[in-house]
């Protein structure tokens, strides 16, 4: 059974048809051919497949494609602008915040958005935002420092 | 003091950008149209003879492409022992030892056609204990064998029995670890393509991409000519891609080459935690002989090490375990014994550390509870016993280099060792602990080599292609070996195109594994970037008319020392140098093979690594006794890592390791059910730390600058993970007077473990 | 997953009759995050899903002081921990959502869905069990009003008919001056189910205790509110061996397994030591 949808991935509206029991992440992988967003557990319990989907971090397994008919979705692949990196990537590679980069994607959305509504975030605010992204590599560290950075970074932007 | 312009500074990793942006591509990324996907059918049982494979409705069923089973793959691999086949044709040794493998159009058609294919199987008695399957009359889990031990190691230095004698006090310990999952996030994946040529391309998340060409080769019976291998960014490694021995791998091999389509096998997050093997099982006795004033006299050590159905890297990490704690500390009287022991379970294999941090365990665990009986200051007992440069342990093993002693005072300074020692508070306590491991290893009989290769060319335009045996499976050896280049060339690192990961293109070498990039792979990268320096320098001396002696490059100016103004650009040179009559291109190769040595077949000693990390950690904790929660004030972890390259990079790798060694400690655990399957494959009940429960981790570099490594760098990342749980288990102790050491020390555990205590000591004084 | 027909009706009656329909082939759908593991797990054989998220007004999140909170099936965690009122005047509920999942879930996991769910160790019974909450739920056969404790039937199993779609929850302003504590016991501090559970909404007077509520979960097939032990203490004087008796009594109205999350021992243990720390936190003023 499939659907035509209508979803806006990255600032480019699309129409795609998808079969109902599809999952966002297998239409941004598969048929968009958007492989920075992850697949690690496929049940929403590690975070390598968030997107912000109308802004906020949710695990893209566990949306089937047919809820995102009519929301705005935004993948890794949209984060830097036309070359440019976001501030959060930037301190991500500065800080020392990526070793295999398998869960980095899904964390800098997950922080994209956390920042957004807390833009002066203490170090508990920053460990809890994350908790629901994985990583085996790091223990964290060099992650919520990098956050830290880039919380700074956007408020020295805006001022 | 040399000043660097490269080394020693927090360079941010090369592969950092396109892992931020999503464009990095990890072998699961790799797809080809006209793809197929495979699956295997595996064995319910945990020991059977197979009656009858019928995949006759399999095969029939509309989008199957390919069915094969044992008979389609009687190729016989293994690690050290060659003792298994992809798929079993006569028996299976493990609740989930594949038996036929598919390949479908598609997810849908491959689960239901692995549902159609039947198998009728006769149970055999199935032997789920180690120490029972040592005992004669157990069942055999390798008909072909003499009994389940696949492999044994004793090595037996100086007198030990003497040094019993001789000790003030003898003390005899039990100690069991518990399996861990690596939880790669990139769960292991593959695609097998065959072309027209009958040449293999095989896309393959492997820590080691020209062994594992070897070893299919060798297990296929196909010349290496017609194997590519093809590794990309690898989604973490942590030794489970340390070699290709995993069925899924032949399996995806063969289905394409019955199908003539491109196949691949992705393992679900379920099956990777089981199936894509673990640290081992150990059940270790340490029987310890100490002097009244703190000196070790001897140390004889037993372990079991729970196998699994196959070997794997069973046999290495054994014998790992019991190689290096003859080499932490100064007594010379050290025997072990260690069993590598067959069961009718999922098979274990290398995880970081390799069977270290297990015995690491035992033998620092029981030296803490000796400090506790003895009423010594276990920092003071391990700084007496330490190993310093210059010594030769029993195992035969050359400090060259060794910062043992400042790793601990490091830690104990940190922590505040002295002074929270002198001013007791109610519930805290205080734990140290130190460790050892090798940079490269050889401990395979038989395998006089531990080498590593790099090809390096300056193009016209002064950018450097740099072609390396090592993978970076996110450690960040590619920026560290690309900073060694950069470094000796005076070229600048943006000019590097560092690559690794493809047969084809990248020379040989033992790839990732026991912690050897930096300095082995670093070796062979700065000898190339030698000879081709050199080769610039010489070019340049032509064209500047002074001596090469006389040259120096900085920031891809090659300038004359004593009057700089008078220079060229690296890429003038390499012009100037190709574009002649008799020209040449600034081109270098190396491979270099690690100075250490095989153990000597009669005394089992031998300098077994070129050098040796060493690392310490000191941990607080505060117990909270009406509910056994342990909450970690403060870890400090410190590294002799020789020279830290980037010292950013090497801090991210400790602070790694120690949230791999907390969760061995704390929280991890792979359950069995009482037919070997796992309980808790999924990441709710496998318990990692996550970023709210990670305590502060100070981590501090010691650089005892060893002779032999690049810049004196030695290996880091297998080092981070060992010590943290017997620190922790000590601190515990020292807080609430309870020895809890059954990994991982659950807040139930030290609950039962206090009432316990409670009830024994009202007794006694009811 | 296996291949399902969604459906999407756009009132909650059309809904109803969908699930009528297809019986137990088929099942309602809000925000998916147990719905759709079940799935891919293959846990549930469904041909039908009913999606329940165009239905207008089920969204609906309200408050006033004579109604107290109204909640829609398809109000989300997330939606809960920015309502205003939820952090004022419900903070069991506030806590019971910021201890839940991730992020990520929270975005889209709904407190209904959590209810209907019917997990022993499901946050969200624990808040709606101390403050006696009302749910109205609407079937082809008609509507129903059922207390919060009448929806659990036991593991995964919820009062709920087939066809029948908990559409609100309606939770009452609870008493002024009340002092409430939530511990959700877990071994990891997020992305962690709750070895036990436990909330507390106590009243003290004059060092005597007034109206005393406790609630458990993950000890027994169902969270309950631990009744008898509650009568310890309502009316009596506070002292610390009232509570002691209180949590031990508390204890013997649980009935838990041992799993992996912890053994049937220890987790009496914790209800009876994490019960005894909630209410003398709470009644440490009068003490």
């Amino acid at each position: 059974m499939k659907k035509n949808i209508r979803i806006k991935v990255n600032d480019e509206w699309l129409d795609i048809e998808v079969e109902h029991r599809r999952t966002l992440l297998q239409v941004i992988r598969e048929d968009l051919n958007l492989l920075g967003t992850k697949k690690m557990c496929d049940m929403g319990e590690c975070g390598s497949c968030t997107v912000l989907m109308d802004g906020r971090a949710v695990n893209s397994c566990l949306i089937l494609a047919v809820d995102a008919d009519g929301k705005s979705i935004e993948t890794i692949e949209g984060v830097a602008r036309e070359g440019v990196l976001h501030p959060i990537q930037e301190e991500f590679v500065a800080k020392g915040a990526i070793q295999c980069g398998f869960c980095t994607p899904g964390m800098i959305l997950t922080t994209k958005a956390f920042l957004s509504s807390h833009p002066a975030p203490s170090d508990q605010e920053i460990r809890k935002a994350i908790s629901g992204n994985f990583c085996r590599c790091t223990g964290y560290e060099r992650i919520v420092d990098a956050i830290g950075s880039a919380a700074t970074r956007l408020q020295d932007k805006k001022e | 003091m040399e000043t660097y312009s490269m080394v020693g500074k927090d360079i941010p990793r090369v592969d950092a950008k396109i892992k931020a942006t999503g464009e990095a591509v990890y072998t699961v990324d790799v797809t080809f149209p006209n793809m197929l996907w495979a699956g295997m059918v595996r064995s319910p049982l945990p020991h059977a003879r197979i009656l009858n494979i019928d995949t006759r409705k399999a095969e029939r069923l509309p989008g199957v492409k390919a069915v094969i089973t044992g008979k389609d793959t009687p190729f016989i691999f293994g690690v050290s022992h060659m003792d298994q086949t992809p798929l079993q044709a006569e028996k299976t040794r493990y609740v989930g030892d594949p038996v036929a493998g598919v390949a479908a159009v598609d997810q849908d058609t491959l689960q239901e056609a692995l549902s159609l294919v039947q198998v009728d199987y006769e149970e055999l008695p199935a032997v789920f204990d180690p120490v029972k399957a040592m005992e004669p009359g157990a069942p055999l889990v390798h008909n072909d064998k003499e009994g389940n031990i696949a492999a044994e190691y004793h090595y037996d230095f100086g007198d030990v029995e003497q040094a019993f004698r001789e000790a003030d006090h003898v003390f005899e310990d039990h100690f069991e670890t518990q399996r861990v999952a690596h939880v790669c996030p990139e769960p292991h994946n593959c695609v097998a393509v065959w072309d027209a040529s009958d040449k293999l391309t095989f896309y393959y998340c492997s820590q080691m991409p020209s062994v594992t060409r070897v070893q299919l080769s060798k297990a296929l019976g196909i010349p290496e000519s017609r194997i590519r291998v093809i590794t990309n960014n690898v989604g973490g490694g942590f030794g489970s891609r340390a070699t290709s021995k995993f069925p899924m791998d032949f399996v995806a091999i063969i289905l394409a080459r019955k199908s003539g389509r491109p196949v691949k096998f992705e393992y679900t997050r379920a099956e990777e935690f089981i199936w894509s093997s673990f640290r081992h099982k150990f059940i270790m006795t340490v029987k310890t002989g100490i002097k009244k004033d703190g000196t070790i006299t001897g140390r004889h050590i037993t372990n079991i090490c729970d196998n699994g159905a196959y070997s794997d890297y069973g046999p290495v990490v054994t014998n790992v375990g019991g190689a290096m704690q003859g080499t932490l500390y100064r007594f010379m009287n050290y025997r072990y014994d260690g069993y590598t022991v067959y069961t009718n379970l999922p098979y274990g294999g290398a995880m970081r550390g390799i069977g270290n941090p297990q015995v690491h365990y035992a033998g620092e665990t029981q030296l803490n509870m000796i400090a506790h009986r003895l009423g010594m200051d276990p920092l003071e007992i391990r700084l007496k016993n330490a190993v310093q440069t210059g010594d030769e342990t029993a195992t035969g093993a050359v400090m060259k280099s060794c910062g043992l002693k400042e790793c601990l005072q490091a830690v104990a300074d940190k922590i505040g060792w002295k002074e929270k020692r002198a001013a007791r508070k109610p519930n805290r306590g205080l734990g140290i602990a130190c460790g050892v491991h090798f940079t490269g290893v050889r401990l395979s009989p038989g395998i006089d080599a531990d080498f590593a290769g790099a090809t390096l060319t300056v193009n016209d335009d002064g950018s450097v292609n740099l072609a390396t045996s090592c993978v970076d499976i996110g450690s960040g050896s590619t920026t560290v070996l690309t900073q060694i280049a950069a470094e000796v060339l005076g070229i600048e690192m943006e000019k590097f195109n560092t690559i690794f990961g493809d047969t084809e293109t990248c020379p040989m070498g033992w790839g990732s594994r026991a912690s050897r990039n930096t300095a082995i792979g670093g070796m062979a990268v700065k000898k190339a970037a030698e000879d081709a320096r050199q080769q610039i320098l010489t070019a340049a001396s032509q064209k500047l008319e002074v001596h090469p002696d006389d040259l120096n490059i900085k920031d891809s100016l090659v300038f004359v020392k004593a009057a700089p103004s008078k220079n060229l650009s690296v890429s003038d040179v390499v012009r100037f140098n190709r574009y002649r009559k008799d020209g040449q291109a600034v081109m270098a190769k190396s491979h270099w093979d690690a100075p250490s040595e095989l153990a000597d077949k009669v005394t089992g000693r031998g300098n077994f690594s070129m050098a040796f990390s060493f690392g310490a950690k000191a941990i607080e904790v505060e117990v909270d006794q009406g509910t056994g929660e342990t909450r970690i004030l403060e870890i400090a972890a410190s590294q002799d890592l020789g020279k830290a390259i980037n010292p950013l990079g090497a801090i991210a790798q400790i602070e790694g390791g120690v949230h791999m060694g907390l969760g061995f400690a704390m929280s991890e655990e792979i359950l069995l059910d009482d037919r070997g399957r796992m309980k808790n494959n999924y990441l709710l009940d496998y318990r990692v730390l996550g970023p709210l429960d990670m305590p502060p981790v100070s981590s501090i570099l010691i650089e005892s600058n060893d002779p032999i490594g690049p810049y004196g760098a030695k290996g880091v990342g297998e080092m981070a993970t060992i010590g943290t749980p017997d620190a922790l288990v000590s601190a515990v102790n020292d807080a609430v007077g309870v020895w809890v050491t059954d990994l991982p020390i659950t807040p139930e555990k030290v609950f039962m473990a206090l009432k316990a205590k409670k009830k024994t000591s009202s007794k006694s004084s009811g | 997953m296996k291949p399902f027909e969604l459906h999407e009706p756009k009132t909650v009656k059309e809904a109803c009759g969908l699930l009528q329909k297809f019986g137990a082939k088929g099942r309602a759908l809000a925000g998916g995050t147990d719905l759709l593991v079940l799935l891919k797990q293959r846990r549930l054989d469904l041909s039908h899903v009913v999606n329940l998220k165009r239905i207008r007004g089920l969204d609906r999140l309200t408050f006033n002081r004579k109604k107290g909170l109204t909640v829609g099936s398809l109000v989300t965690w997330t939606e809960l921990l920015e309502f205003e009122p939820v952090r004022e005047f419900y903070p069991l509920l506030y806590n019971a959502a910021e201890t839940l999942g991730s992020e990520q879930i929270r975005n889209v996991a709904t407190l209904a869905g959590n209810i209907c769910h019917a997990s022993p160790a499901a946050n969200g019974p624990i808040p709606l069990l101390l403050y006696g909450a009302q749910c109205e739920t609407k079937s082809a056969k008609g509507d129903r009003a059922l207390p919060i404790e009448k929806i659990f039937r036991g593991v995964q199993k919820s009062a709920l008919r087939r066809d029948e779609i908990l559409t609100m929850i309606q939770i009452p302003l609870p008493p002024p001056r009340m002092k409430d504590r939530f511990i959700k016991y877990s071994m990891r501090k997020a992305m962690d189910l709750g070895a036990v559970n436990i909330g507390v909404l106590v009243a003290t007077k004059d060092g005597r205790f007034g109206d005393t509520r406790i609630a458990l979960g993950a000890v027994a097939p169902k969270p309950f509110r631990a009744k008898r032990a509650e009568r310890v203490l309502t009316g009596k004087s506070v002292s610390e061996e009232r509570i002691w008796q209180a949590a031990e009594t508390a204890a013997r109205e649980c009935s838990p397994i041992t799993d992996v999350r912890a053994s049937k021992e220890y987790r009496l243990e914790m209800v009876k030591q994490l019960t005894f720390r909630a209410i003398k936190d709470c009644a440490v003023v009068a003490l």
